[in-house]
C-alpha cells in the first residue's frame, strides 16, 4: 500500500448506499459541524482513499489494506469505515458510527455495522441501483 | 481502560493460540487439548468451556471460533495426509483432518499486546502449553489430558471447566484500538466485505442507472 502513496492519486468515483445516506442526514440535523467534517472526510476518501488508517487486525489478504477508518470530527469524534478497490477506483462508505467516542461502544453495535454490511451486499448483488447514489 | 465483547476475546485467543505454533496445528483433536492446558490454572480466564468426550477434552465454542476464523480467512485449513475416520460402535469420528494455519502471521506481535492488555501472563500462558504440550505425538498428548485429575473425575458427556468469561471484556487499549479489534474480528461482517469486494469484481456497476447524490455537497471531490 506504501506504494500507492507515492503514485499520482487516480481520479476514484464514490458509490454511497442509502444506510449511509441516512445516516449522514441524521447527523446533519443533530450536528451541522459534524455532518461538515463528515463531508470533509468522504471527498478525502474519495479524493486519496489510502490516507484513511487501514484496519490493522485484518487478516484476510484479500482485503489487506481496503478496509479503512476515517475520524470524523477529531479522534473523539465518529469513525467512519470504507471499503475502496484500487483497480476498479471505486470508494464504498459502509458504515458511521453513531455517537463520538466513548459513547459509542463498538462491541454493543456490531448488529448495525453487520446490518449495514449486509444491506449493501444484498442491493448491490440485486443491482439495486436505486439504493446507491454517486457521490 | 477499553472493552472489547466476549466473542472478539475468544477469536484473538484462539488467533495468538494457532499463531503459536511454529507450523501450524495438526489437527483439530490437538488444538482443543493444547487450549485447555492454560485453562487448568486454578485462576484462569476461560474464554472456551471444556466437555469431556471419547477422544478428551472438547469445546464446542472453541470449534464454533475456529471455523469463523477459517471463514474469514484468518486462519486457513490444509487437509492432513493421516487424517482418518474411525468406527466406535454406530458412530464414525474423524481423528482431525486439517492442519490449521494462521494468515498474517506479522500481526502476532499486536494480538499478543491485546491479550496481555486484558492479562499480563495470559500470551506467556498459551506459547509455554503450545511449547510443552503442542509437539508431542498425538497419542502421548491425549493419554498426558487423560491423565489429569479433572478428566479423570468429569463423567463422560459432562462439562470439565465452564467459560468464566463475561460478556464484555476489559482491555487496557484505547477505545480505538477496541473498535479495529471489534470489526476486523467480526466474521459476519468481513465474510460481507470479502463478498462485496467479490462482487465489485465479478458485477461492474452501472453507473448510468445510479443517481447523482443531491443533499450531499462534496465541494472538493
Amino acid at each position: 500500500m506504501s506504494g500507492e502513496r507515492s503514485r499520482k492519486p487516480k481520479a476514484y468515483r464514490l458509490l454511497m448506499h442509502d444506510t449511509f445516506l441516512q445516516a449522514y442526514f441524521a447527523l446533519q440535523e443533530e450536528d451541522t459541524r459534524l455532518s461538515a467534517s463528515l463531508i470533509t472526510q468522504i471527498n478525502k476518501s474519495k479524493a486519496d482513499p489510502t490516507s484513511g488508517s487501514p484496519l490493522d487486525d485484518v487478516l484476510n489478504p484479500a482485503l489487506a489494506g481496503k478496509l479503512r477508518k476515517l475520524h470524523v470530527g477529531g479522534r473523539k469524534g465518529l469513525r467512519f469505515v470504507y471499503l475502496f478497490h484500487a483497480g476498479l477506483s471505486v470508494v464504498l462508505p459502509i458504515f458511521l458510527s453513531a455517537e463520538r467516542k466513548p459513547k459509542f461502544r463498538w462491541e454493543q453495535n456490531l448488529p448495525s455495522i453487520e446490518v449495514a454490511a449486509q444491506q449493501i451486499l444484498a442491493d448491490y448483488q440485486a443491482k439495486d441501483w436505486s439504493k446507491f447514489q454517486e457521490v | 481502560m477499553g472493552v472489547i465483547s466476549a466473542a472478539t476475546f475468544q477469536r484473538l485467543y484462539l488467533l495468538y493460540l494457532i499463531g503459536a505454533f511454529r507450523n501450524g496445528v495438526y489437527g483439530s483433536k490437538r488444538l482443543h487439548k493444547v487450549a485447555y492446558i492454560p485453562a487448568r490454572k486454578p485462576d484462569a480466564i476461560r474464554p472456551f468451556e471444556f466437555m469431556k468426550y471419547l477422544y478428551g477434552q472438547y469445546s464446542d465454542t472453541l470449534d464454533d471460533i475456529k471455523d469463523q476464523l477459517n471463514s474469514m480467512g484468518y486462519i486457513v485449513a490444509v487437509p492432513l495426509d493421516t487424517a482418518e475416520i474411525v468406527k466406535f460402535k454406530k458412530h464414525e469420528f474423524n481423528l482431525g483432518g486439517n492442519r490449521f494455519i494462521l494468515q498474517g502471521s506479522a500481526m502476532r506481535g499486536r494480538h499478543r499486546k491485546a491479550l496481555a492488555a486484558i492479562s499480563l501472563d495470559l500470551p506467556q500462558l498459551i506459547d509455554e502449553a503450545v511449547e510443552e504440550y503442542g509437539y508431542l505425538k498425538e497419542q502421548d498428548l491425549v493419554n498426558a489430558c487423560y491423565r489429569f485429575p479433572e478428566f479423570q473425575d468429569a463423567s463422560d458427556g459432562n462439562l470439565i471447566f465452564a467459560g468464566n468469561v463475561s460478556d464484555q471484556v476489559e482491555i487496557d487499549l484505547s477505545d480505538d484500538e477496541c473498535a479495529d479489534l471489534e470489526i476486523a474480528l467480526n466474521p459476519v461482517f468481513i465474510e460481507t466485505m470479502l463478498r462485496l469486494d467479490k462482487a465489485l469484481e465479478t458485477q461492474p456497476i452501472e453507473w448510468g442507472k445510479v443517481q447523482k447524490a443531491e443533499g450531499l455537497s462534496a465541494p472538493n471531490a
